[in-house]
């Protein structure tokens, strides 16, 4: 199917390229594991972190699922000192960032930082820390340390602090395209020359109070048998599935290094991916209960494809955070057969590992892409259907390798916020 | 930069306000440049969790105005934001066909979010219903909510953003909204800020004893601290070319913006003022204007020890001994501290003095305090001709922003 980007809208096409912003660094905390080499071995082996909640109250539907990092002690990974009244969310970024620059080859001592941006998205996190001021100032005794740090600012802003990054510092919360939004923010300190370096990525974490109102909410998946611990997952119809209504939350933090090409060749680094394509819309249907539109999807992929090579054809796999939530889902789905045609690409989806990390999943996306490009090869779904095939996506079942020049990055999420990234080896 | 619009220029085509001092553009002016206080006894808290008295809230806005039978979730700062982003696209002649055929984005600043909604979760709890009974509304609590829900009645197809940088928001949208207009991201972008009176601000505030027990009073001597607000403002941002093509009338430039980061406490700012000054400087630098060139400047101004020393310190090294020439005044004396919207309302006081020729004061300014040696408009606005006014704003976490308006020329 021909399309030009005169077909679409009347835009100049995204030119991440035209600079030059590239990719050296990876930082990874996820319910697979704790840094980005165990994350990515579990991930390449099928595994899957989706499991019963047993602490969650069951429901009619059965007991919920979710995707939890099971004994988090930031103990284990940060300095001890300043971690009293820190959101989970705060320490996850902490981590990840401080993995990804590690992975760039940085040591902390070594970076000026003043030259360092440090952009982030999420959209829950620090709440759970509000409803706690307002349970405890009602209680009469509100600790002060807790209200500086219940902003969704705290990820990025506890970055810079602690690391004395101070170039600038910038977060966005849009759902599931959090994590893009932060990427591109990035791009464009860099492409500015605010910064020579950029941490970029999302963050979540998952309160029982928001799980439980999900839940609530019917729009968390429940295991019907509760007798099989640990391999629930055949229960959860899974993205791209027609009949799936609920999704299975998860949490974690993904955090890239960004710099310009040249500042990245000139110390040596191994650049691990460029960036070739960015955009990013809202679907108002969505938000309103109405059906989806497959259309601005697939507007929006090809005019992230638009720039330089041939579009469609130039992409070798897609990294999606659907959420197994049908509407959302199909109609990406619709979107990306009329981009690619009939099972023409093949298509992952992380959510069935790790859960919906929502404001870090297009994040977390972004570094799967990136991980599969560096080794040529794509993590498979540990759901047992083929449902996402009957919609015609070449939905890759089992982890498999294949050369993988570029990847695009879709975060078409539930509430209507859209963004999706191209990146190339 | 992406330059897809190489030369072109960022002008503010309608403006928007909601504030404890006047609801719209011109009364919330007009009460600010004669130094008309919003602050009253709060109503928005229980008497018995009442640490301090005085706050700024809009008693007249009906939070109920926008009818959403669709959207359960459209809390009290989209309903806010809304207003004043219909009015800011009103005073443009931008209709909501218009605003849907194009790529509108659309970018909210805040500091609390929807923390009504947030609040109201635990109201639901304290009083032991089923989550069933709030489920629904804490999926309004999320931060991007805020915009998400806006940008649905809106029906918008652009971006649709929260930016939760806290109190400096609504200049970080400005900012960012200007870059997507010079990239190439979108055609019009409505940015700005809102934050809705918050109980959750409100305490977390009187914990860390930064609220004034009576009046705000930045600059003074006898500062004691902030009040907490709540307001909203939005501006319409687009293209020069854009904008002189369908005939609109051109308020003002965004001639520069900056952002910057202390990346030293949370609370504490830098000494140095390293992030404030940055953000300052980058936006004097992508106007291509000296500092010396600043005819006004509306300060962040909190009305605390810490962030009016520290200001003042930014300005004095900003401008050197021209320092004390140019006006300085923070209508935070008459708002309080309305968050993530005090930035998006100061820019509309910017643009104002910019076409008025007439700067709002600073008022309850009785003691002088040597390390705030500004020009503050004591009490009293005044005439003075601005060409070019420097909007600042600092944050929690080392969140700095700065946005510079220049009168619009032709």
């Amino acid at each position: 199917m021909a399309h030009t980007r005169e077909d679409h809208h009347q835009r100049q096409p995204i030119n991440p390229a035209a600079a030059g912003i590239v990719i050296t660094g990876i930082g990874l905390v996820s319910p697979l594991g704790i840094g980005t080499p165990i994350h990515w071995q579990r991930s390449m082996a099928g595994d899957s972190s989706i499991k019963v909640d047993q602490g969650a109250a069951e429901t009619t539907a059965g007991q919920p699922l979710s995707a939890t990092i099971p004994n988090f002690n930031a103990k284990d990974h940060l300095p001890p000192r300043g971690l009293r009244g820190i959101p989970r969310a705060v320490l996850y970024a902490r981590i990840a960032a401080r993995q990804a620059l590690a992975d760039a080859g940085f040591s902390l001592e070594g970076l000026e930082g003043g030259r360092v941006a440090v952009t982030m998205g999420s959209s829950q996190a620090g709440l759970n820390q509000m409803l706690t001021i307002d349970r405890n100032a009602a209680a009469g005794f509100l600790d002060p340390i807790l209200f500086p740090n219940s902003g969704v600012f705290g990820p990025a802003c506890h970055i810079s602090v602690t690391e004395s990054f101070a170039s600038m510092t910038h977060t966005t919360a849009c759902g599931h395209a959090s994590g893009l939004e932060a990427i591109r923010q990035a791009q464009i300190a860099l492409q500015k020359g605010l910064a020579d370096v950029a941490i970029a990525g999302g963050v979540e974490e998952l309160y029982p109070r928001l799980y439980n109102a999900a839940v609530a909410r019917g729009q968390v998946c429940c295991a019907e048998d509760t007798n099989t611990p640990g391999r629930p997952n055949h229960v959860w119809p899974g993205p791209f599935n027609p009949s799936s209504r609920a999704t299975v939350p998860g949490e974690g933090a993904a955090c890239l290094v960004m710099e310009r090409r040249e500042h990245a060749e000139k110390r040596g680094a191994v650049i691990l991916a460029e960036l070739t394509g960015w955009d990013s819309g809202f679907d108002p249907k969505l938000c309103l209960g109405e059906q989806p539109d497959p259309t601005i999807r697939e507007h929006l992929i090809h005019r992230t494809l638009a720039h330089k090579t041939n579009g469609p054809h130039s992409v070798d796999a897609v990294v999606s955070c659907a959420t197994g939530i049908s509407p959302s889902d199909l109609a990406e789905a619709e979107a990306l057969r009329r981009v690619f045609g009939a099972n023409g690409i093949p298509v992952v989806t992380p959510v069935t590992q790790i859960g919906d990390l929502y404001g870090g999943a297009s994040a977390y996306a972004a570094a799967t892409a990136v991980l599969a490009m560096r080794d040529g090869c794509l993590p498979g779904h540990v759901i047992a259907t083929d449902e996402a095939n009957r919609v015609c996506l070449n939905w890759v079942q089992h982890p498999c390798h294949l050369p993988i020049e570029s990847c695009l990055v879709t975060a078409f999420g539930t509430g209507g916020n859209l963004a999706a990234l191209r990146l190339s080896k | 930069m992406m330059n897809a619009k190489q030369g072109e220029r960022v002008v503010v085509t309608g403006m928007g306000a909601l504030s404890p001092n006047g609801i719209g553009v011109a009364s919330f002016w007009q009460n600010t440049l004669n130094g008309i206080s919003g602050i009253t006894p709060l109503r928005g808290i229980e008497p018995n969790r009442r640490k301090a008295l005085y706050g700024g809230e809009i008693h007249d806005f009906n939070e109920q105005v926008y009818p959403a039978p669709r959207q359960p979730t459209l809390g009290r700062g989209g309903q806010m934001a809304l207003a004043a982003g219909l009015e800011a696209l009103d005073q443009a002649g931008i209709d909501l066909p218009t605003v849907q055929s194009r790529q509108t984005a659309l970018l909210i600043g805040t500091t609390m979010g929807e923390s009504k909604i947030t609040e109201g979760v635990f109201d639901h709890q304290q009083a032991g219903d089923p989550p069933e009974t709030y489920a629904t509304h804490l999926a309004g609590a999320s931060w991007h909510m805020l915009a998400t829900q806006v940008g649905a009645f809106l029906g918008l197809k652009g971006s649709v953003l929260v930016v939760p940088t806290a109190c400096a928001a609504g200049n970080f949208c400005i900012a960012q909204g200007a870059e997507m207009i010079l990239s190439g991201d979108a055609e019009i972008v409505l940015a700005g800020g809102s934050d809705p009176w918050s109980r959750i601000g409100y305490e977390g505030f009187c914990a860390l004893n930064a609220v004034s027990p009576d009046v705000c009073r930045p600059f003074d001597l006898e500062r004691r601290g902030i009040l907490i607000s709540e307001g909203a403002a939005m501006l319409v941002l687009e293209a020069e070319s854009h904008a002189r093509r369908r005939g609109a009338d051109i308020l003002a430039e965004v001639a520069g913006w900056g952002l910057g980061a202390d990346g030293h406490h949370m609370t504490r700012p830098h000494p140095q003022g390293r992030g404030g000054l940055q953000a300052a400087r980058r936006a004097l630098r992508i106007a291509g204007r000296n500092p010396d060139q600043l005819d006004y400047i509306s300060a962040h101004g909190t009305g605390t020890r810490a962030n009016d020393r520290l200001e003042s310190h930014i300005i004095k090294t900003l401008l050197g001994p021209a320092a004390s020439q140019v006006p300085v005044s923070s209508i935070k004396s008459m708002l309080g501290h309305t968050m993530g919207a005090a930035s998006a309302l100061e820019a509309i006081v910017c643009i104002k003095a910019l076409q008025e020729g007439r700067i709002p004061p600073t008022i309850n300014y009785a003691h002088p305090d040597p390390d705030c040696d500004l020009d503050v408009v004591p009490n009293q606005g005044r005439d003075h001709s601005v060409s070019l006014a420097l909007n600042q704003s600092y944050a929690f976490g080392g969140n700095c922003a700065a946005t510079l308006f220049a009168a619009y020329g032709g």
